[in-house]
């Protein structure tokens, strides 16, 4: 039951992300929704829950984007591994601290298309529009990060019940 | 013991004294204003009469303004959803005007081109800020395949990047990665037409000699096998020649205002690359 939820939940930012969110506002684009969600299952969900879900969100935003294959997909497997070791370290539990990192994975997912644009044309691509852009993104993100820890929160916790729920029934003994 | 007409006759009597005595009466309450009787009266009387009427007009007052005002409420809330539902349906018939202008539009270029073509409706949008790319609602099975030009009335939008059966992927001329080969109208210079932002294009390699001012206009030169030629790019808006290098840059404003890229169209038909040169 897990699965299914995590995926219809990518599918569910995906589809926001790129055909709700650029007829609201296309001059000041939100920042990658699947961020957070990367960040997510690096913090708070086991290592197998994340991985393939990442691996779908990454090809699907690849496939999707105009942008070098893969560069998302290796944007969210980067966040997942790298903010996956600061749990030794730091205790996540508050939404501030959450905003904190995915402001981080939004100026790391930047860079990396920052770096692939700038090799790409072969010279250092530097606009103030560029600044502008990941200055309202980090806006964006301080507005939007706790309201997505909530939703994330209450479904895959749902999820989770509705999972342990099914596997009960399954292994009652059925009656003669 | 008295008969029976001598008591009819009394009684008569009796009714005229009686009606003489009101009369009076009568005659001395008009004539003397108020008597103590129908002030005693009026004193007890009045002030119910006036409760009761008060009461009446208070109860009448609940019906008029509560009772009736239920009723009033439920009117209004039916008023309002009939206004609610006018408002959508005048929305409704804007937006099947201007969609009908700019379907009218599309129907015009197609006539006035020989090109086979079919109509798109953009339905998705790159999610990343820094690469310009849409999705549109025809593929594979329309006919549509990698590299094939998609245009507006008002000129060139991009080529196509990736088809699946009903949907493909369109990478726009304002995305950094695209490349159309162009000329400047009036001068015939040629040069490079490539995304620079998310609203300009740059038009690179134009050699430093060539006569380019702002406000030419820069169409598309055929020469890149996917464009057929003289589609409109954009404006020069801006121009400028270092003092160094071989090269001028150029700044192009597109006419296609990709902000509001609601549908679009696709040649089917590529064109044959005429290598004749300006």
């Amino acid at each position: 039951m897990r699965y299914p939820v995590f995926l219809a939940t990518t599918v569910f930012l995906v589809i926001v992300q790129t055909a709700l969110v650029p007829e609201l506002s296309d001059s000041y684009r939100l920042f990658d929704l699947i961020i957070p969600l990367a960040i997510y299952f690096s913090l708070f969900r086991p290592f197998l829950d994340g991985l393939p879900i990442l691996l779908a969100a990454g090809i699907m935003m690849d496939m999707v984007s105009g942008a070098p294959i893969g560069i998302y997909l290796t944007a969210y497997l980067w966040l997942f591994v790298a903010f996956r070791q600061t749990r030794r370290w730091v205790r996540i539990k508050q939404s501030i601290l959450f905003q904190i990192i995915v402001i981080l994975g939004v100026l790391f997912e930047n860079a990396l298309f920052w770096i692939a644009i700038s090799t790409q044309s072969g010279r250092f691509v530097f606009s103030p529009k560029a600044v502008q852009l990941v200055f309202f993104q980090i806006l964006w993100t301080v507005i939007a990060a706790p309201i997505l820890l909530m939703m994330f929160h209450a479904i895959f916790h749902a999820a989770d019940r509705l999972g342990e729920g099914s596997m009960r029934e399954n292994g009652k003994p059925k009656a003669p | 013991m008295f008969s029976k007409k001598t008591m009819v006759v009394t009684g008569a009597i009796v009714l005229i004294v009686l009606n003489g005595i009101v009369f009076s009466f009568n005659y001395i309450r008009k004539s003397s204003f108020q008597s103590p009787a129908v002030q005693t009266v009026l004193f007890f009387v009045g002030p119910l009469q006036d409760g009761i009427s008060r009461t009446i007009e208070f109860a009448e007052d609940i019906w008029t303004h509560y009772f009736f005002l239920v009723a009033t409420a439920k009117e209004n809330d039916l008023l309002r959803r009939q206004l609610a539902e006018a408002g959508l349906q005048i929305h409704e018939c804007r937006e099947m005007a201007l969609t009908n202008a700019r379907l009218k539009q599309f129907v015009e270029f197609r006539s006035s081109t020989n090109f086979t073509m079919v109509a798109a409706e953009v339905v998705g949008k790159d999610p990343s800020p820094w690469y310009r790319t849409v999705i549109i609602n025809k593929g594979k099975s329309d006919g549509l395949r990698n590299g094939l030009p998609v245009v507006v009335p008002e000129g060139i939008v991009g080529k196509v990047t990736g088809v699946s059966d009903g949907y493909a992927k369109v990478q726009l001329i304002i995305d950094r990665n695209s490349a159309v080969d162009a000329l400047v109208q009036r001068t015939r210079a040629r040069g490079i037409n490539g995304g620079l932002n998310n609203t300009l294009c740059r038009f690179d390699y134009v050699l430093r000699k060539l006569d380019i001012t702002v406000g030419d206009t820069v169409i598309t030169s055929g020469f890149d096998g996917i464009f057929p030629k003289g589609l409109p790019i954009g404006g020069v808006t801006k121009v400028f020649r270092r003092n160094a290098g071989i090269f001028q840059e150029i700044e192009i404003t597109p006419f296609v205002n990709f902000h509001k890229l609601e549908e679009v169209m696709i040649i089917l038909n590529l064109p044959e690359i005429e290598m004749t040169g300006e």
